[in-house]
């Protein structure tokens, strides 16, 4: 009774969360904090997740093994505290891909149909 | 570790939070609910140190719609896995747990003639889901058996089959199996299998009768050699029945009175072979004294069976008695049916 692998493309779609904790995680591991506030950054603070929406998602990806968590360690550039550090599995980094594969095919269609332009632009 | 000094309007939002994450499920707020704390903690201050005292209000305000709505969620997927966990099956695994109940279901089947095949249809799902071997090949053993019983030998033999190269731990299980393995022979007239299987099915120690019977198999030195009896009845050598049946007999437990009717009306059945009907039908009539308390109808066929070797041999005298309480058994049965439907 062998396990079947697991194709990424049955995650698909993630949501919004969940995609932008992968990128998060994709450049290397972090806690929960350091994640917020990438995604903070990266989106100009467009996307501000609360606790309780990062914890959540946190807990169903590492359910689903799209992140697993490391021991708890300080952090010296903050407050010295033990914090917990999450990374991306293989599974993980799998699913963040074909994420970004649908993403940009729709962006591809939005082109075609001169919602958006060439550029990127409107 | 170094000491950081907490803003009072930091702390005093943190305590606020920190009472509020009581609304999140048990489960969840075991879980993440320090990490929540002290994410929250370490965001106030960054946003207090860059956005002032407006930022840090904005920010709690954010936090709280978030609160909310992740609470409500949360909250929806603990009922969920509380609903799944009641209905089992569903869950993944759930199986397993279920497979805890299924010696219980072999012994329940095991007294009662309706919903034999799906109790061992089950308990061959379950088992499989918890890789316990042992409860599976019991299960595949009661399921052959049951094949056996309408008269499918055949499929009796795949069964066993299925189950040699299983790591079957329990020797009292490999022994049952050979003993079926010679009833699914003798059904098919094979006597030299039939005959390897019974040797394989009695060369096993004291200690394989001995040994905790938790899956309900019924396995006992008494039950082998009803076995080997019947399987030579099959045979069409009552010679060599006769004196295994009343060795069964003797090893029988008086208690065990489904299984005693039956050894009853194989040792019928024998006599009338060898000619000797008086005890034949000394053995029908005990058979339907035990079936006043069983109303199994397997017995019922069976002694319909010996009925009918009488009638062939012209004792009306025996046939219109059996044929007088098997009637009136019958009756039993029926009133029975309708007060429990």
């Amino acid at each position: 009774m062998g396990q079947k692998a697991r194709e990424p493309e049955a995650m698909l779609p993630l949501t919004p969360a969940v995609f932008h904790i992968l990128l998060a995680l994709a450049d290397g591991e972090k806690h929960g904090y350091g994640i917020m506030k990438e995604v903070s950054q990266r989106t100009g603070g467009s996307m501000r997740m609360g606790p309780g929406t990062l914890y959540g998602s946190i807990g169903r990806m590492l359910a689903s093994g799209l992140i697993e968590a490391t021991d708890e360690r300080p952090n010296s550039e903050m407050d010295d505290e033990r914090r917990r550090y999450y990374r991306l599995t293989e599974f993980g980094l799998r699913v963040a891909r074909a994420e970004s594969r649908r993403l940009d095919q729709l962006l591809q269609v939005a082109r075609t149909k001169h919602v958006l332009s060439p550029q990127g632009g409107f | 570790m170094a000491s950081v000094r907490i803003p009072c309007q930091v702390a005093l939002a943190e305590s606020c939070y920190r009472l509020l994450l009581l609304t999140y499920p048990a489960h969840f707020r075991r879980t993440y609910g320090y990490e929540m704390a002290q994410t929250f903690r370490a965001w106030c201050r960054e946003t207090l140190r860059a956005e002032r005292n407006l930022g840090l209000l904005r920010l709690c305000g954010l936090t709280l719609s978030d609160l909310i709505a992740t609470s409500l969620k949360e909250h929806g997927r603990s009922l969920l896995h509380r609903l799944k966990q009641l209905l089992g099956v569903m869950a993944p695994g759930g199986l397993e747990y279920l497979a805890l109940a299924v010696p219980l279901r072999l012994q329940v089947a095991r007294y009662t003639d309706i919903g034999c095949n799906s109790y061992y249809g089950f308990a061959l799902k379950a088992a499989l889901e918890a890789h316990n071997y042992d409860l599976w090949a019991a299960s595949l053993g009661r399921m052959g058996l049951l094949l056996l019983s309408s008269a499918q030998p055949q499929q009796t033999l795949m069964l066993l089959e299925e189950a040699q190269d299983a790591p079957i731990q329990s020797a009292k299980i490999h022994s049952w199996h050979a003993a079926i393995e010679a009833e699914a022979y003798s059904y098919l007239g094979n006597s030299s299998a039939c005959k390897k299987a019974l040797e394989r099915a009695k060369d096993t120690s004291e200690a394989t009768f001995s040994e905790t019977d938790i899956y309900a198999t019924g396995f006992t030195r008494a039950r082998l050699a009803s076995y080997e009896g019947s399987c030579y009845l099959r045979l069409n050598q009552p010679e060599h029945a006769l004196p295994v049946l009343e060795q069964a007999l003797t090893l029988i437990d008086p208690t065990a009175i489904r299984r005693l009717s039956r050894l009853l009306t194989y040792l019928g059945e024998t006599h009338i072979r060898l000619g000797s009907e008086r005890q034949a039908y000394e053995y029908a009539s005990q058979a339907l004294d035990l079936t006043y308390q069983t109303q199994s109808l397997d017995i019922l066929r069976h002694v319909r069976k010996l009925r009918d070797g009488f009638l062939t041999r012209g004792e009306s005298s025996y046939t219109k008695d059996l044929d007088r309480r098997i009637e009136e058994i019958q009756a039993v049965i029926a009133t029975v049916g309708r007060f429990h439907g």
